[in-house]
């Protein structure tokens, strides 16, 4: 047992003694910007998730995330802020981040990488400048062919009752003139049960 | 579609010079109602923080289904915003409860966590309440659907007519 | 399991005939049993190569494109002032449980330390045969990204993949290659990921969407046999009896069973021939014409 207590503390030691080897201690920002969407269309919902993870040593301080990939007259805003910053994000801890967008027109669009940066550590004034993934190009669908191909067509449906109504309601009219003309006849007992 | 989200503002007696009392806290909420086309839903609260004792510049934590994350700012530091998504097809709807913390709260959340401690003792300065009236997730019956079982509604009726009068 | 069954099957049907032949007449069995030993030995390696048919296949398949890829291994490692990182962020972790059929998904850090820009091109990521790094299980697509990193940046690439089913419960070797090239040209591959990974499958219990399946077909099949119940044993009845009354009343008469009638009432039903109504009354209308 003691000399398993040794051996972790050796052990704790050499990797205090390697880490510090390695020079400064920094924080390591990965960021993943993803697009939370089944289909991309025209005037509805893009959920854009930005997720920055701190892999490094330090604590990373002052992020400011800023997606310049949205611009005013290609989206609205639904929900979010397309900059923000988070004061602190320490070492293996992860943050995230989450806009709405709605675009204004339909075509292809290409999903570019926002912009992350940071002060690597407490005491630095370097800044250091990072990308996020990219989603990469999505297609957006104009609104028309999404409704068309997604709606419930209740319209639809009802104009075709309505046409269907006089095929249907011209025999049950006649049909229904000669029952109850012929329904006191005793045999109708039969066809009036209920 | 942006919901005006009620506010419950906790106050808390805090002693130090730095922290936030009497925090206000006006917010606005954004969630995802249309969940036909996207697989997550997005839980987006914007709001804006004064405190009575004219403190400025706070970082605040806030507690999520994700944990205790740190909350975004404008660059300016004026507006905050907490969000988190959700999978589509688990996401709650109702009333989602946001603590937010200052950094003495967040201390003492951390300290309480790590001594296996009841975390519910540590007071948020603030509580918004954002408000999810459940995303739509396409109609119930499919209008076919409906339309196959009118036409076999008709045809059944028409049927035992006929046979009626046949027999 | 299995295959491990299988095999031994397969041993046993090659050893049994071989320990019959060569042992021959002679019932000494030590030496005839180490022979076997050594054979079964043998066997065993050749199933294991057989059993890796797939990978084999694929291997010779890109034989000549694996050796390139493995020379350009060897030359081209990292550009030392690139520095990468790789994290995986679904399932969180190290890396080193992967769920089967699920949706793996690894970030990617690519920082510039040196100089010049950076290009890079492209991430692939292989099933390698835990054994043998130079086996190729499964190969997953390459996402081409085509991004720059100026200096002293730094850049995150994502990739996702799904490992199949069938490897769950088998360690695997799971190779992630960033390939790269600086401004200069040269271009680099460099493995972010290289170890042995073991897919594990993810035990779900029962969720509730194939837990109502499981019952929704159920109880359609119940339906199912209620309504065939109920349809054949009324179309049943109604055949049988209309078949009764139509039978006896008219074409068959032959299958009438008289013996239950009087002998007088049976004499005369054979002296006036028998008619059906109908045809009676066609009579009467001829013979009225």
């Amino acid at each position: 047992m003691k000399v398993l207590s040794y051996l972790i503390l050796a052990l704790a030691f050499v990797g205090c003694v390697l880490s510090e080897g390695e020079g400064e201690e920094r924080a390591r920002l990965l960021a993943a910007k993803r697009v939370h969407n089944l289909y991309l269309v025209e005037g509805r919902d893009i959920v854009v998730q930005y997720s920055v993870h701190n892999v490094g040593q330090a604590a990373a301080i002052n992020v400011q995330l800023t997606d310049a990939g949205f611009s005013t007259e290609d989206f609205d805003i639904a929900g979010g802020q397309l900059q923000v910053k988070f004061d602190r994000i320490a070492p293996n801890a992860n943050v995230s981040h989450t806009v709405v967008v709605k675009p204004k027109k339909y075509g292809y669009f290409n999903f570019t990488a926002a912009e992350v940066s940071y002060q690597p550590s407490e005491d630095s004034a370097e800044i250091q400048i990072g990308y996020t993934s990219e989603p990469g190009e999505g297609g957006i669908i104009a609104f028309r062919d999404y409704d068309r191909k997604f709606s419930p067509h209740v319209f639809d449906w009802l104009i075709f009752a309505l046409l269907m109504i006089p095929a249907l309601l011209v025999p049950y009219m006649m049909w229904y003139n000669i029952k109850s003309k012929y329904a006191t006849v005793p045999r109708g007992k039969k066809g009036r049960s209920d | 579609m942006k919901v005006l989200i009620a506010v419950f503002i906790t106050l808390v007696a805090v002693v130090h010079g730095e922290s936030c009392t009497g925090a206000q806290v006006e917010a606005v909420g954004f969630t995802s109602q249309d969940a036909t086309i996207v697989t997550k839903i997005a839980y987006i609260a914007d709001f804006t923080l004064s405190c009575s004792n004219g403190a400025k510049d706070i970082s605040l934590y806030a507690e999520t289904v994700d944990g205790i994350v740190g909350v975004a700012r404008s660059v300016d530091g004026l507006k905050y915003q907490v969000s988190w998504v959700e999978d589509a097809a688990t996401a709650v709807s109702g009333e989602r409860p946001i603590k937010l913390y200052d950094d003495q709260g967040y201390a003492a959340l951390r300290k309480a966590q790590r001594g296996n401690e009841d975390t519910s003792t540590v007071q948020p300065i603030a509580t918004i309440n954002l408000y999810h009236p459940g995303a739509y997730r396409g109609p119930w019956v499919q209008s076919e659907t409906m339309a196959i079982i009118a036409a076999i509604f008709v045809y059944y009726y028409a049927l035992t007519q006929k046979t009626r009068l046949m027999a | 399991m299995f295959p491990g069954m299988k095999k031994l099957l397969l041993l046993l049907l090659l050893v049994l005939p071989l320990i019959i032949t060569t042992s021959g007449g002679k019932m000494t069995a030590w030496a005839q049993e180490d022979e076997v030993e050594g054979e079964e030995d043998d066997l065993s390696d050749d199933e294991v190569n057989v059993d890796d048919g797939t990978g084999a296949e694929i291997d010779t398949a890109e034989g000549g494109e694996e050796e390139e890829e493995e020379e350009e291994e060897a030359t081209a490692k990292g550009s030392p002032d690139a520095d990468t990182v790789i994290l995986f962020t679904k399932p969180v972790g190290s890396g080193t449980e992967l769920p089967a059929g699920k949706l793996v998904e690894f970030l990617v850090g690519f920082t510039n330390n040196g100089d010049k820009d950076f290009i890079l091109d492209a991430i692939d990521a292989s099933f390698r045969y835990p054994m043998d790094f130079n086996f190729y299980i499964q190969n997953f697509t390459a996402i081409p990204y085509n991004r720059a990193v100026k200096p002293r940046q730094e850049a995150t690439v994502m990739y996702s993949f799904y490992p199949a089913e069938a490897f769950a419960a088998r360690p695997l070797g799971l190779t992630v290659n960033l390939a790269y090239h600086d401004a200069d040209g040269n271009a680099f591959l460099e493995a972010v990921f290289n170890q042995t990974v073991s897919i594990v499958e993810l035990d779900e219990g029962m969720d509730g969407e194939t837990f109502f399946l499981y019952v929704f077909m159920l109880a359609f099949s119940v339906l199912l046999l209620v309504a065939g119940h109920h349809f054949l044993s009324s179309f049943g009845h109604r055949k049988g009896g209309k078949k009764v009354v139509v039978e006896m009343g008219t074409t068959k008469r032959d299958d009438v069973d008289y013996d239950w009638l009087p002998k007088e009432v049976l004499n005369e039903i054979k002296k006036t021939p028998r008619q059906s109504p109908r045809q009676r009354k066609v009579n009467r209308d001829a013979s009225s014409k």
